[in-house]
C-alpha cells in the first residue's frame, strides 16, 4: 500500500513552549494537539514503587470532557504504557494532554500518532514507536463483475472521514510497534469474519510502514531545521 | 502465601510474593483457583427478577455479581434522530462490591465500561432503535438501563454484557397510542409486545500474564497481576463483532487466534443459557 492511500499527515513538532514536549498532528481533516510531560514528580497516594505512572487527559473541541474522552484516554493510556520504558524512572509521573481541535473521523489513531510524535520531541525512552491505522470496511455499492470474480465485496479504507466511518459496517484502529511492526492495541467494531480481520491486519500492517517513514522524515525535517 | 498489605492509600495491593505464587502454578498450567487456563468459571443468571422494572436480570459470574434492571419511559426524541428510540446504559461500581471503588463520582472503570456497552449497542445495532419509535419527531421510548455490581471479583465487562442483554430479552413494553382529538398518550398496559433485538452478542476476556500465558475470564486478583486485557465479542454467527485492546503487552498474532476461537466457543455457550432462561 502506498502512502497515498492514506489522507494528507501533517506533523509540526514543538509548537508549545512550556511543555517537555509537543506536537500538532493533522491526519486529513483531523487535527488534535499534543502536550507531554514527564517524568514528573507524583502524588505520593499514586506513587508505584516499581515503575512511573502514565496520565492522559483528553479535552474535546467544546464542552467539558465525558464518557466518550475517557473512552479514549484509557486506550491512548494503554498504549502508552506499552510503549514508554517505565521502569527507568520508578514513582515519577508522565502526563500526556490532547486538545482535539478538529474531528473529522479517525480520531483514535490521530490521537495515538500524535502523542508518539509528542513523546519523542519530549525525548522520553520508549521501547518503540506506536503507529496507529485506522480502518473502515465498507459493502461495495455497485458490484462491478469485470474487476473481481467477488471474492470480495467489501473496500477497504484507510483513514475514513466521519461520513465513511458511519456508511461503514466495521470500523477498527490497530495500533502497531514501529520496531517489529507486531500488534500492540486493537479496536474493532461492526460485525466481521475473522477472515477479514486478518486481512485487515495485514494491509494496516504495510501502511503502518509508511506511517514509521512519514514519523523518521518530519523529525529529520525539524532536525535539519534547526541545523539552520 | 497469599498475603495482602494495606498502602497509604487504603488500597488492597497484593505482595509481591503473590506474583512467585501465581507463576508456580502456572508452571503446572492451572490456577489458583482449579481452572485451567481458558476455562471460565460457572455462571448464573436470573431474569425478570424486578418485578418493578420494564425488564430485570441477575448474573453472577464466579463471584462476580452484576444486577441489570431497565427502566422504559416515553420522550420525546433527540432533535437529530427524530424517529429513534433511546438506550442509555450505565455502569455502576459502588464501594459496596470492592474496597477498590471510592464513594462520590463514577470512577474510571465504570465509565469506561458504559462506554463499552454504549458502543456495543450503537455499532452494532443491537436493537433496531425504530422500533422504539411511538410517533416519529413525537414521541419515542427510552431505555434506562442500570446496571449495579453488587460484588466485584474481576471481569466485569463479561458480566455486564451477559447482564444487559438477558435484561433486553426480559423487556416488555405495553401498547402506547396517541388520541389525536384530545392529544393524549393512551398505555395500554395488558397488551405488551417484547423487545426485538438484531443480534446476541456474547463478550469473552483474556488477561496476558508473563507475555506468553493467556487467561481467560479473570478474577479480580488476577486482573491486578496480569496486564494487557482482550475482550471480543461475538454474535451468534460467530463473527466478531466489538474487539477492544487497549495496550498492554504485544501480542503474537497466532495467540489473538486463539482466543478468538475459544470466544466463538464461548458465544455458544452463553447462547444456549439465554435460551434457557429466556425461553
Amino acid at each position: 500500500m502506498l502512502l497515498s492511500t492514506l489522507s494528507e499527515m501533517k506533523c509540526k513538532q514543538n509548537v508549545l513552549k512550556s511543555t517537555d514536549g509537543s506536537v500538532e498532528f493533522s491526519q486529513g481533516d483531523t487535527v488534535v494537539l499534543v502536550g507531554a510531560y514527564g517524568p514528573a514528580d507524583c502524588k505520593e497516594s499514586k506513587q508505584d514503587v516499581k515503575e512511573a505512572i502514565v496520565e492522559v487527559n483528553f479535552r474535546p473541541k467544546i464542552g467539558i470532557p465525558g464518557i466518550a474522552e475517557k473512552y479514549l484516554e484509557q486506550f491512548v493510556k494503554g498504549v502508552c504504557e506499552s510503549c514508554i520504558q517505565r521502569s527507568l524512572h520508578p514513582r515519577t509521573t508522565f502526563s500526556i494532554i490532547v486538545q482535539v481541535i478538529q474531528d473529522r473521523g479517525s480520531l483514535l489513531s490521530c490521537a495515538i500518532n500524535g502523542t508518539s510524535m509528542a513523546l519523542q520531541d519530549a525525548g522520553i525512552s520508549m521501547k518503540f514507536m506506536p503507529v496507529a491505522v485506522t480502518v473502515a470496511l465498507k459493502h461495495k455499492e455497485e458490484v462491478s463483475m469485470e474487476t473481481d470474480c467477488g471474492t470480495e465485496d467489501y473496500d477497504v479504507i484507510f483513514s475514513p472521514s466521519l461520513e465513511e466511518e458511519e456508511k461503514a459496517f466495521a470500523n477498527l484502529t490497530l495500533v502497531f510497534d514501529s520496531v517489529k511492526s507486531e500488534l500492540v492495541s486493537t479496536y474493532a467494531s461492526g460485525p466481521m469474519t475473522s477472515f477479514q480481520y486478518q486481512q485487515c491486519l495485514m494491509s494496516a500492517k504495510n501502511v503502518s510502514k509508511s506511517i514509521v517513514q512519514f514519523f523518521r522524515d518530519s523529525v529529520s525535517k525539524k532536525l535539519a531545521a534547526d541545523v539552520l | 502465601m497469599r498475603t495482602v498489605i494495606k498502602s497509604s492509600t487504603g488500597q488492597l495491593r497484593l505482595n509481591d510474593k503473590s506474583d512467585d505464587f501465581y507463576k508456580l502454578h502456572l508452571k503446572e498450567g492451572i490456577r489458583p483457583d482449579g481452572r485451567m487456563l481458558m476455562e471460565m468459571r460457572p455462571m448464573v443468571l436470573n431474569v425478570g427478577s424486578i418485578s418493578t422494572a420494564s425488564g430485570s436480570s441477575l448474573v453472577k459470574v464466579g463471584n462476580t455479581t452484576v444486577v441489570c434492571g431497565i427502566k422504559a419511559e416515553l420522550t420525546e426524541p433527540n432533535a437529530s434522530h427524530p424517529g429513534k428510540g433511546i438506550v442509555v446504559p450505565n455502569v455502576e461500581l459502588s464501594p459496596l462490591c470492592s474496597p477498590k471503588f471510592k464513594p462520590g463520582p463514577p470512577c474510571d472503570q465504570a465509565q469506561v465500561v458504559t462506554k463499552f456497552l454504549d458502543n456495543l449497542i450503537q455499532s452494532t445495532n443491537l436493537i433496531c432503535l425504530d422500533d422504539l419509535c411511538v410517533e416519529n419527531d413525537k414521541l419515542v421510548w427510552i431505555l434506562y438501563c442500570d446496571l449495579i455490581c453488587i460484588d466485584y471479583d474481576g471481569n466485569i465487562v463479561d458480566a455486564s454484557v451477559i447482564s444487559l442483554m438477558a435484561a433486553l430479552q426480559n423487556v416488555k413494553l405495553p401498547e402506547v397510542k396517541i388520541n389525536e382529538e384530545c392529544e393524549s398518550v393512551e398505555v395500554n398496559l395488558k397488551c405488551t409486545a417484547t423487545l426485538k433485538l438484531c443480534s446476541c452478542p456474547v463478550s469473552t476476556t483474556f488477561r496476558v500474564f508473563d507475555r506468553s500465558n493467556i487467561i481467560a475470564d479473570p478474577t479480580s486478583m488476577e486482573e491486578e497481576l496480569t496486564e494487557g486485557q482482550l475482550t471480543i465479542v461475538t454474535d451468534q454467527q460467530g463473527r466478531i463483532i466489538y474487539m477492544e485492546r487497549p495496550g498492554g503487552v504485544t501480542l503474537q498474532e497466532e495467540h489473538v487466534e486463539k482466543c478468538m476461537k475459544r470466544a466463538v466457543i464461548r458465544g455458544a455457550e452463553v447462547q444456549t443459557l439465554y435460551m434457557e432462561v429466556t425461553g
